[in-house]
């Protein structure tokens, strides 16, 4: 029997200002799990701080609200610890991008099998609007009132650079594309990356005009196990974050089959076989 | 000359030269041939934080006591291969010293390759000490770093000790034939001990990211803990490190990490973390001299405020300090109980020079102390069934669901959390939460006093002319200083807390009953154990301190316990 899309909800309601995106991505979240009929207690949802972050509360499943910026750290940890339950990672454009970036990289660099989903509101909401790495230049916000000087950090040549085995971009507003693409990413085998265009109303980003520039790569035939093209589609980033006609593209820029991280090193270990398997014989190795 | 412990036999030889001139790998070889003579034996490492050049020594200590100290500022051979001197000083009590100059300038091959300085000298002092050649090649040879040009430097060692020495010192082979242990010895040095300890309390998972000087811990548990079915992960950083620590703990494996104080200082909002959210975690400190780099290579023991209050807010942890090699096994599968028991992050402080003191000691007993288990989370579920980790009334934080095992789970926070662990901004709630979290740590000092070790000689209370307290590799060296006051007629009692943290006021208190007079003796500037029992237990303290990165001998430990009877604190 496949479980309620609803089973997956904490029943507490959420932190969000009405109308925010973050319901649908959240809604996309649990129907994932619905589909795949995931048991509550065997799934790991972990996140950062922000509003994005305060997602495992809303939800039924294992959930922990980290540090700021640290939820990547502690998922290899559950990882590498408990290899047979999935984990999801939740966090925002600030808590991934900012102060986390480094743990970004290294992970995707691993390639851990973990499923980053990044709502990506391009600014600070929780302390009211300040510039993130994702907002475009001349962003203005209550610590850059003239305009942020730097363009925005395009979030999926990163992480095709550093190393991720899965990198996508969807919308918030195009629920059954974002539905696909989080379903896919869940199933990737490696480190699956999914940037979602989640605007933030309170702060007043325009909105509906962003569903007619979506551009999905699947219906444009990308080749996405192809690195030269995935790399060229997503520098096209840059063009639609100044040009406000452009397309923006969606859907899955890059995959790549390859061994996670949690497999290679028990590969490495059952190449090693002659070493002390009891306290007795490791002390013994000691002995005088 | 004083002697460490009564009439024992001990002797030191002293190695020094420039980084790269074979003076560690020279003192581990003796040291490894007196232990397998069946002597105590132990090396102290001095080293810089280069690959090349700066100085560097090797005290190896010889003896037939397992008491005599690994550190001091006497050495009846004192070898600089830099300057190619030896220094012998007499055995016998009297203060005849004899230099020679070594010649390297007849053996060119010396002068080309400068570790077989060390082999020369490892020649040397064989036939002087009786030491049977063939126990120091096969040693020599184990290291596999060494050639045959090491044979005749060894050699032409042997045969300068012929012709220029007369000296009549006592044969080691002979001395070990009267005195052999008996009991099952190993080699260890204190971060070696550390990891055998993680390993067998049941140590799951252990992240780390390298530096000075804790990287051999990882390295120790990184040949072996895959093998038992644990993880070891090198993280990009430190504050990654105890972020894994806390993901793998709430995924059910003990785990830990270890660091030095720079690593403690980006791990502070993760232990704030473990506190607020009362998740275990064990973190090993071997601290080394800060603050910034410091002296990464050098003893020091000025990180006990950051590991006690380190951090913002108000958290609860345990801090456990380690005196010797022994104490930094077994005091690492207490860290794991406690962190289970109390649900909190705890850190074990050693140090450079004690991470480092290679020694024989006694065979560690992997099953001595039992592993806590903690009944099931589902137990802790309300009517509805639903997780209640945080009530009020709950003395004792329940152990963690764990996803995949448990029929319930969780959901686990930084923010200030209700009794369902939900997060809630109320004041009540707040003030009832940071109380039950600071009320479940009462009892830690009743239920791990065998963690403090009393020694007050069989003095009844007042009678004592003078209190020591003493924590970490200082208290190591503070035990000799005192017994040798003692031998003069002195009356201490004596303190020595492996469990530093949360502070037992009893404790102190009941100490300061034996005499007012209370010296702490310390590595640090500011006296930090002496500033938190004046601050926890309202006793005034006289500070004896060192922080010039070098630990205590026990001879300075002596001459400072003289001195406090006029002076209100000394620094070395």
């Amino acid at each position: 029997m496949t479980a309620q899309h609803d089973n997956y909800k904490s029943g507490l309601k959420p932190t969000w200002c009405d109308g925010c995106s973050y319901f649908t991505i959240m809604s996309a979240l649990t129907g994932c799990f619905s589909d795949h009929n995931i048991d509550p207690c065997k799934i790991n949802v972990i996140s950062g701080i922000g509003c994005s972050s305060r997602l495992p509360f809303f939800l039924n499943t294992f959930g922990m609200h980290t540090l700021h910026g640290r939820p990547l750290p502690v998922a290899i940890g559950a990882r590498l610890a408990n290899p047979g339950i999935p984990v999801i990672v939740t966090a925002g454009d600030g808590d991934l991008f900012s102060i986390g970036a480094n743990h970004f990289i290294h992970a995707a660099h691993k390639n851990f099998d973990i499923t980053v989903i990044c709502f990506n509101n391009r600014t600070y909401a929780m302390t009211k609007n300040q510039a993130s790495p994702t907002s475009p230049a001349g962003f203005t916000g209550s610590l850059s009132p003239y305009g942020k000087p730097e363009a925005a950090l395009n979030t999926i040549e990163l992480a095709i650079s550093g190393g991720a085995t899965m990198v996508s971009r969807t919308c918030a507003y195009d629920k059954s594309h974002m539905k696909k693409i989080v379903s896919d990413a869940f199933c990737h085998r490696g480190f699956s990356f999914v940037d979602v265009i989640a605007p933030c109303r309170t702060f007043g980003q325009r909105q509906k005009e962003i569903l007619t520039r979506l551009e999905d790569l699947q219906l444009k035939n990308h080749p996405m196990s192809n690195r030269e093209k995935a790399l060229a589609e997503a520098s096209k980033i840059y063009e639609s974050d100044s040009n406000p006609k452009a397309p923006i593209l969606v859907g899955t820029f890059w995959k790549k089959d390859a061994l996670c991280f949690e497999e290679q090193i028990r590969q490495i270990r059952n190449n090693c076989k002659d070493s002390p398997k009891s306290m007795d014989e490791i002390l013994d190795k000691y002995q005088v | 000359m004083k002697a460490a412990g009564g009439d024992d036999f001990f002797l030191r030889i002293l190695f020094s030269g420039e980084a790269g001139d074979g003076i560690l790998s020279a003192g581990e070889t003796l040291m490894d041939s007196a232990a397998r003579l069946g002597l105590w034996t132990s090396v102290h490492k001095n080293f810089p934080p280069t690959i090349r050049g700066g100085f560097c020594s090797a005290l190896v200590t010889i003896s037939d006591s397992a008491d005599a100290a690994p550190v001091s500022s006497f050495a009846n051979f004192f070898f600089q291969l830099d300057k190619a001197l030896l220094t012998i000083s007499s055995i016998n009590g009297t203060d005849n010293t004899k230099s020679f100059s070594l010649p390297y300038n007849n053996c060119a091959h010396i002068i080309s390759h400068p570790p077989l300085k060390s082999s020369f000298a490892l020649g040397l002092i064989c036939k002087i000490l009786d030491i049977p050649s063939e126990l120091i090649l096969s040693c020599i040879t184990q290291k596999k770093t060494l050639g045959g040009e090491n044979k005749v430097a060894f050699e032409n060692g042997q045969k300068f000790a012929e012709e220029k020495f007369d000296l009549e010192y006592k044969s080691i082979r002979h001395i070990a034939g009267e005195k052999k242990i008996r009991e099952k010895l190993v080699i260890l040095d204190g971060n070696d001990a550390v990891a055998l300890g993680a390993l067998s309390a049941n140590c799951g998972f252990y992240a780390s990211y390298p530096i000075t000087p804790a990287t051999s811990i990882g390295e120790c548990l990184s040949r072996y803990l895959p093998h038992l079915g644990g993880c070891v992960y090198q993280a990009e950083d430190e504050i990654a490190a105890i972020g894994a620590v806390i993901g793998a703990y709430a995924n059910g494996k003990r785990a830990m990490t270890a660091t030095s104080g720079p690593g403690l200082s980006l791990m502070q909002e993760f232990l704030g973390y473990c506190s607020m959210t009362e998740l275990p975690a064990v973190v090993v400190d071997v601290q080394r001299v800060g603050p910034s780099t410091g002296m990464p290579t050098k003893h020091s023991q000025d990180d006990l405020f950051a590991a006690a209050l380190g951090g913002h807010g108000e958290g609860q942890r345990i801090v456990l300090a380690a005196a010797n090699i022994e104490e930094c096994f077994y005091l690492t599968m207490e860290a794991f109980n406690l962190a289970e028991n109390y649900q909190c992050p705890v850190i074990l402080l050693s140090d450079s020079a004690l991470g480092h003191l290679r020694s024989t000691c006694k065979r560690p007993d992997p099953y001595s102390i039992l592993s806590v288990e903690r009944e099931g989370a589902d137990a802790f579920c309300d009517d509805n069934g639903i997780y209640k980790r945080y009530s009020f009334d709950l003395i004792r934080t329940p152990a963690l669901p764990v996803p995949g095992i448990s029929s319930v789970n969780s959901r686990i926070t930084g923010l200030e959390h209700d009794p369902y662990g939900l997060p809630v901004n109320g004041a009540q709630n707040r003030a009832g939460q940071q109380n039950r979290r600071f009320r479940k740590m009462d009892d830690i000092n009743e239920k791990y006093n065998h963690l403090q070790i009393w020694d007050t000689d069989n003095l009844n209370r007042g009678e004592a002319d003078l209190c020591v307290v003493s924590w970490g590799l200082s208290a190591l060296m503070t035990r000799l200083a005192v017994a040798s006051l003692r031998r003069q007629g002195v009356k201490i009692a004596c303190l020595y807390p492996k469990l530093l943290f949360p502070l037992d006021k009893e404790l102190y208190l009941a100490l300061q009953d034996f005499c007012p007079r209370v010296a702490v003796v310390e590595s640090n500037y500011t006296g930090q154990l002496a500033s938190l029992i004046r601050m926890y237990a309202g006793v005034d303290t006289i500070s004896i301190t060192k922080c010039c990165g070098d630990p205590f001998c026990y001879e300075e430990i002596e001459d400072a316990l003289n001195k406090i009877f006029t002076e209100s604190c000394v620094k070395i």
